[in-house]
């Protein structure tokens, strides 16, 4: 009976400390929209959406996940911020050789909400408890993938200069909902959501320091 | 009698059916490549280029350094050799034909310099010799690379940056928007702007001046035609655009892609130029305008797919 306590006591302090890690960098992005018009971003799911989704995925469990995906591998078209900057100001022009890695954007990026929660151990970074195993028919069905690269180039920057590579790209967003039940009882629920880049475009750019 | 050797018989069937239900099945290695064209300007001496191919055994000794004795670029008629200096793998997986495989990344370096040298060779394949004798051999398309060592101090780049289209259904660049500075204090003539490969160039019947083209924006928009035809040759092969001193220039150059290439990621470019009747070279080291996956579901039709049987 002592065991069966503690054994519950660790079961339910296990649950509560969660360690927080925050949503990936692509809920900052300048600018992120779906190319159609009806799909959501998690962060925009209505307290109706929420009900109506938890609906499909009330049936109990002995142990385990339960989920819907409302929209799968949608695909939306993103600006990030500038990636690298050369300043120049000082009086005689300079003739730089730089280099960049674009290296988050090559990941998967995850957002959550409600009482899921994501891990970061390691390099390994994702949902708690496995969520992604049970998602993994919506999330993963394309051959897509990005790399970390390295590159350089060699270029001339003018006096009160500076010289900015920016980012666009595509990428596609999954997201829904998910239960996490134990002994038949939801200890957690909330939504999940899943991008991926699957396309980047870069440009280089000079502009007058005192123009931004 | 009868009843022993029929006995003895279903024995020794169990026993062999069971050996061979126990017998690991030896699982052929794969490795999927897909054709590119590779356009590499010679900027330092740390250059390197990486091929990217699939594999479901990335931890096969075929990937392992140590077990390599040689590799080299082979078509035809060229032999280029190569150094391997490192292969690493992706974190996660990725699927084809429901299969897993990992991506492959073979990072290389040419085991020579020069300062004016190009290297152009079509068909190619890499092929990676093993110490125990064995050799590898895959397709990875056109090879490109650039030796230059003059610096121009006539022209500044400034903007560079591209466009892109679904040319027959696989999305890539269809053209480039180039700013150039006039860092002298004479007139510049443009006379040719060139992309560093031999199936894909500038359409110079096309190319004009004009505002940066967004991104997002069709060649037909660009250049306000109708129908623009990318595998079209360009009988144009110079350009006369004057850069004026002190000045700058706009340009949009939209590709065209010829024989089998379909499309290009990461190039590096050409400017030839004139000053006080002199011809000078200007380079733009290999920049990529997009970056995507070789392994998309758009190319899967022209994947090269390698098994290998122990």
């Amino acid at each position: 009976m002592k065991k069966l306590l503690i054994l519950s006591l660790f079961i339910f302090l296990s649950s509560i400390n969660s360690h927080i890690v925050s949503a990936g960098e692509y809920i900052s992005y300048q600018e992120i929209e779906f190319e159609h018009k009806s799909p959501r971003f998690l962060d925009d799911y209505t307290k109706a959406m929420y009900t109506k989704y938890y609906k499909k995925i009330d049936k109990k469990k002995f142990w385990g996940w339960r989920t819907h995906t409302a929209y799968k591998t949608e695909k939306v078209t993103f600006t990030k911020e500038t990636l690298y900057i050369i300043y120049n100001e000082g009086e005689t022009a300079i003739t730089e050789n730089f280099s960049f890695k674009s290296k988050e954007s090559t990941k998967k990026q995850y957002n959550v909400s409600g009482t899921i929660t994501l891990s970061a151990e390691g390099e390994e970074f994702g949902f708690k408890l496995g969520l992604e195993d049970e998602l993994a028919y919506s999330i993963t069905s394309t051959t897509d993938s990005t790399y970390e690269e390295e590159f350089s180039i060699k270029v001339y920057v003018d006096t009160n200069t500076q010289l900015l590579v920016q980012i666009c790209g595509e990428g596609k967003i999954s997201n829904g909902v998910a239960k996490y039940y134990r002994f038949w009882r939801s200890s957690r629920k909330g939504g999940w959501e899943v991008f991926i880049v699957t396309t980047e475009y870069y440009s280089l750019r000079k502009e007058l320091i005192n123009e931004s | 009698m009868k009843a022993k050797i029929m006995y003895s018989t279903v024995i020794i069937l169990v026993i062999v059916l069971s050996v061979l239900l126990f017998v690991k099945d030896e699982k052929e290695l794969v490795i999927i490549s897909s054709d590119n064209i590779y356009s590499i300007y010679h900027s330092d001496n740390y250059e390197t280029f990486t091929i990217e191919v699939l594999t479901n055994q990335p931890q096969n000794y075929y990937f392992d350094n140590d077990y390599l004795s040689s590799a080299s670029l082979k078509n035809d008629n060229q032999d280029l050799s190569i150094d391997i200096t490192n292969i690493s793998q992706s974190d996660n997986p990725i699927y084809y034909q429901e299969d897993e495989f990992y991506n492959l990344y073979l990072t290389a370096e040419l085991s020579f310099t020069s300062d004016d040298l190009l290297i152009s060779m079509e068909n190619v394949f890499l092929h990676l010799n093993y110490m125990n004798g064995e050799e590898i051999v895959i397709s990875i398309g056109e090879f490109n690379y650039l030796f230059y060592d003059e610096f121009s101090s006539d022209i500044s780049l400034n903007n560079l940056s591209a466009t892109h289209e679904e040319v027959n259904e696989i999305n890539t660049i269809s053209g480039i928007n180039l700013e150039l500075g006039n860092l002298s204090d004479s007139n510049i003539l443009i006379t040719n702007v060139q992309i560093v490969s031999s199936n894909v160039s500038f359409n110079h019947r096309y190319s004009l001046v004009r505002d940066e083209c967004f991104h997002t924006s069709t060649v037909d928009t660009c250049l306000n035609v109708e129908d623009y035809q990318f595998n079209q040759e360009s009988n144009v092969l110079e350009t006369s655009f004057i850069l004026r001193k002190n000045n700058v220039i706009n340009l949009y150059l939209p590709l065209t892609y010829l024989n089998s290439s379909k499309f290009i990621y990461r190039f590096s470019i050409v400017v030839t130029y004139e000053i006080n009747n002199e011809e000078k070279t200007f380079i733009i080291d290999d920049f990529p305008y997009m970056k995507t996956s070789l392994f998309s579901d758009q190319l899967e039709g022209d994947f090269n797919v390698y098994t290998y049987v122990d």
